[in-house]
C-alpha cells in the first residue's frame, strides 16, 4: 500500500495541473485575487469619502439655521433645483446626491431625506445626520440655558445616561471573530479544490486509461488500493489548505509589517504559531472526508469527463454546512460537533478566537473518521463490482 | 498448468448497449458459454476469434479480475478464488491498455510493480537488468512512458507484466499496432517464456504468430468455444491449407471441437 501511495504521489507531482491547483492557487493566485479585491474596495471607499455631496434643501424656512448649518458643513455643496423637478427625478437624473425636505420647526421638525440608499460607500446620510445632531444640540442647549441651568446641569439633561462599554472579549477573541468568519470558507473550499483533480485523475482517469485493471491484478486487496488513493487525495487537500494558511499568514505579515497597516498588524500579533498548527489539525478530518467522498465519486464515474461533471456538483455540497456554520448565533456545541464540515468550520472559528474546548476537536475527529470509514467501504464495494469497474 | 472447465460469464447491459441480439437474454449479455481448455507448463496457447467473440473476457476471468458465473479454473500455482493474492503473484497479465503510468519513466514503472509484487530491492534491480536486455529497453529505460513510441510502450508493458517472473503469462493482443522489428522482439520474448517452462496464453488476430508460437489454439466464436487443439489438427479438421482459411471456415460454420 505504501508503494502505491508513493507511486501516486510521484505521478501527481509530475502533473502541471495538480501543481497549479495545489501550489500556485493558494500561494499566488488566491492572495492576488484577495489583494486586488481589497485594494479596489479600499480605493472606491476612499474616493467616495472624498467626494462632495450635491444637495438641495426644500420646505418651510422660518428657521434659516438649517440652511446655514448645511452650508457650513464640509463635504456638502448646494445645487438649487428648478421648482418643477421632483426629488426623485433630480436623483434619477444625477443632478444631486440628496434632497432634504424640511417640514416644521424644532422641537417638532421633520426632515425628509431623499437619497439613493443602494450606494454602499456614500456618506450622504452620515453628513445630514451630523448636521441634524449639531442643530438639535444647539437648540437643546439654548432651551436649557433659558431655564437658567449651568453647564454641568445642561450636561446631565443632555446625557442622562452614560454608557460605558466593557467587553469581556480580549483582542484575540475580537480579531478571531472577524477572521473566523472567512477563514473556514477559504480553507475548506481550497482544500476541496485541491482534492478534486487528483481524485478524478487517479480514479476515473485510471479506469479510462486501463491502469486500474492492472492495479487490481496486483497482490493487494481492493481495500488497500482504495485506502492508498484516499490517503493521497486527502494529502493533496491538506497540503493545499496548509499552503493557503501559510500563504495568508505570510502575505498578512508582509502587509502588516512591510506596509505598516495597523489593523492587520494587530490581527497578526494576536495569533501564535501553535494556533496555526491547531487550525491545520482541525482541517485534517475535513480533508479525509473530502478524499473519501471524491474517490467514491471518481470510481463511480464512467470516464474522466463524467467524473469532472460529478465533481462540479460535489463542489457545491460543502456550501450549505459552511453557510450554516457562519450564521449569527451558531456556536459550537455537541450537536453542531456532529454536523460534518459545519463542525470543522466552527472549530476553526473557535480556534481563531482561542476559545475551543478540546473535547470538541476529538468529537470532530471521531465524526469525520466514521464518515470517511463509511465512504471508504462504499468505494471498496464499488471497486469490487464488475458493473462499476467495467462500465 | 491451467485447466479451464465450462467457464461461463454474462454481463448486465443497458438498453443502449450495442450487443448482438442472439447473445442477449433480457438484460443479460452472454459473453461466454461453457468454455473449456487447458494449458501445460512450457506450452503456448493462442486464443483466436473475431472482435467481441469473448477472448478478452476469457483472459480477464483467468486473471481473476472478473468472477465467472459458473465453471472452474484450476492451476498448480494457487487457487484463483481462495488464494487470489497468491494466484496474482504467479500471474503476468498484459492487457490491451498496456497498464503503464505515463508520467513515470519505464524504470519507475517497473520498480513500482516489482515492489508491489513483494520483490526486494536487489531482486528488482536484477529483474530490470534482465528484462532490459531481453526486450532491448536500455535506450528508453529512463524516459517517461508518455514520450515513447507505440513499440517502445509495448515492450515496456511486456516488461511490466514479466517483472515479477510469473509462472502464468497472459497477453491480450501483444503485437497490435507494432512494426516488424517490435513484433519480432515481442514474439521472441514469448518464446523465451515458453523455453523457461512457463504457461503462456495469448489472444491474437495474426495467424503467422499462431503458426510460429502456438502449441495449441482455442477458437472462440460468439462466446462459445468452436475449436481446441493443435494447428495441424485445426487445418485437418477444416480441410484447409492455411490457418486463415481454417479460421474463416470455423467462424462461418461455428466449428466443432
Amino acid at each position: 500500500m505504501w508503494h502505491l501511495y508513493q507511486k501516486e504521489l510521484l505521478e501527481l507531482t509530475r502533473d502541471r495541473r495538480v501543481m497549479m491547483t495545489m501550489i500556485l492557487t493558494p500561494l499566488l493566485i488566491m492572495p492576488i485575487i484577495m489583494a486586488i479585491s481589497m485594494g479596489v474596495t479600499a480605493t472606491v471607499a476612499s474616493a467616495k469619502q472624498q467626494e462632495t455631496i450635491r444637495y438641495d434643501v426644500r420646505g418651510e424656512f422660518s428657521d434659516y439655521s438649517v440652511v446655514a448649518a448645511l452650508n457650513k458643513q464640509q463635504g456638502l455643496s448646494r445645487t438649487t433645483l428648478a421648482r418643477g423637478v421632483t426629488p426623485q427625478q433630480a436623483l434619477a437624473d444625477g443632478q444631486v446626491d440628496l434632497v432634504l425636505e424640511v417640514q416644521g420647526v424644532m422641537p417638532s421638525a421633520t426632515w425628509v431625506l431623499h437619497y439613493n440608499g443602494a450606494e454602499v460607500f456614500s456618506r450622504a446620510t452620515r453628513l445630514i445626520e451630523k448636521v441634524k445632531a449639531d442643530l438639535a444640540r444647539q437648540w437643546q442647549v439654548k432651551q436649557l440655558q433659558q431655564q437658567g441651568l449651568d453647564e454641568s446641569q445642561q450636561q446631565q439633561w443632555l446625557t442622562p445616561i452614560t454608557l460605558e462599554k466593557q467587553s469581556v472579549a480580549d483582542e484575540r477573541e475580537t480579531v478571531g471573530e472577524a477572521v473566523g468568519g472567512f477563514l473556514p470558507y477559504i480553507m475548506l473550499i481550497i482544500a476541496l479544490s485541491g482534492a478534486i483533480y487528483p481524485a478524478v485523475d487517479i480514479g476515473a482517469g485510471e479506469k479510462e486509461r486501463g491502469t486500474l485493471e492492472t492495479l487490481l491484478m496486483l497482490p493487494l486487496t481492493t481495500t488497500e488500493i482504495v485506502l492508498a488513493k484516499i490517503a493521497l487525495v486527502s494529502t493533496t487537500a491538506f497540503v493545499t489548505a496548509s499552503l493557503m494558511l501559510m500563504s495568508m499568514a505570510g502575505w498578512g505579515a508582509a502587509a502588516a509589517f512591510g506596509l505598516d497597516i495597523d489593523v492587520v498588524k494587530e490581527a497578526m500579533q494576536s495569533f501564535h504559531f501553535h494556533d496555526l498548527i491547531l487550525i491545520l489539525l482541525s482541517v485534517i478530518p475535513a480533508c479525509i472526508m473530502f478524499g473519501s467522498l471524491m474517490m467514491a465519486i471518481s470510481f463511480y464515474a464512467r470516464s474522466f469527463k463524467e467524473a469532472q461533471t460529478y465533481m462540479g456538483f460535489a463542489f457545491t455540497l460543502p456550501f450549505l454546512p459552511l453557510l450554516l456554520a457562519s450564521l449569527p448565533g451558531i456556536e459550537m456545541n455537541f450537536w453542531w460537533a456532529m454536523v460534518p464540515l459545519s463542525n470543522v468550520a466552527l472549530a476553526i472559528k473557535e480556534l481563531a478566537k482561542g476559545t475551543l474546548e478540546w473535547g470538541y476537536l476529538l468529537l470532530i475527529w471521531a465524526n469525520a473518521g466514521f464518515i470517511a470509514w463509511l465512504l471508504t467501504r462504499l468505494t471498496v464495494r464499488w471497486c469490487q463490482r464488475e458493473q462499476v469497474l467495467f462500465r | 498448468m491451467i485447466k479451464v472447465h465450462r467457464l461461463s460469464k454474462r454481463f448486465r447491459v443497458d438498453k443502449k448497449a450495442n450487443v448482438p441480439a442472439n447473445r442477449l437474454d433480457g438484460k443479460w449479455f452472454q459473453a461466454l458459454s461453457e468454455i473449456s481448455f487447458e494449458a501445460q507448463a512450457g506450452e503456448v496457447i493462442g486464443l483466436l476469434g473475431a472482435n467481441g467473440a469473448g477472448k478478452t473476457t476469457t483472459l480477464r476471468l483467468l486473471s481473476g479480475i472478473l468472477k465467472a458465473d459458473s465453471g472452474t479454473v484450476e492451476t498448480d500455482l494457487a487457487a484463483i478464488d481462495s488464494d487470489s493474492q497468491g494466484y496474482r503473484r504467479q500471474l503476468g497479465f498484459l492487457s490491451g491498455s498496456k497498464g503503464l503510468y505515463e508520467r513515470l519513466t519505464v524504470r519507475e514503472n517497473l520498480t513500482f510493480f516489482a515492489r508491489s509484487y513483494g520483490l526486494a530491492a536487489e531482486q528488482v534491480r536484477q529483474q530490470i537488468e534482465l528484462l532490459t536486455e531481453q526486450l532491448k529497453l536500455e535506450q528508453f529505460l529512463d524516459r517517461k512512458v508518455a514520450e515513447l513510441s507505440t513499440g517502445m510502450r509495448q515492450r515496456a508493458a511486456i516488461a511490466r507484466a514479466l517483472v515479477h517472473d510469473p509462472q502464468l503469462v497472459i497477453f491480450d493482443e501483444p503485437t497490435t499496432g507494432l512494426d516488424i522489428v517490435a513484433t519480432e522482439q515481442v514474439l521472441s520474448c514469448i518464446e523465451q517464456q515458453k523455453e523457461a517452462g512457463k504457461t503462456v496464453l495469448f489472444a491474437t488476430h495474426h495467424m503467422d504468430e499462431v503458426q510460429l508460437l502456438c502449441d495449441r489454439i482455442v477458437v472462440i466464436h460468439e462466446g462459445r468455444r468452436c475449436f481446441f487443439g493443435s494447428c495441424a489438427e485445426f487445418l485437418e479438421h477444416f480441410q484447409a491449407d492455411s490457418l486463415n482459411l481454417a479460421l474463416r471456415h470455423c467462424l462461418q460454420h461455428g466449428g466443432a471441437a
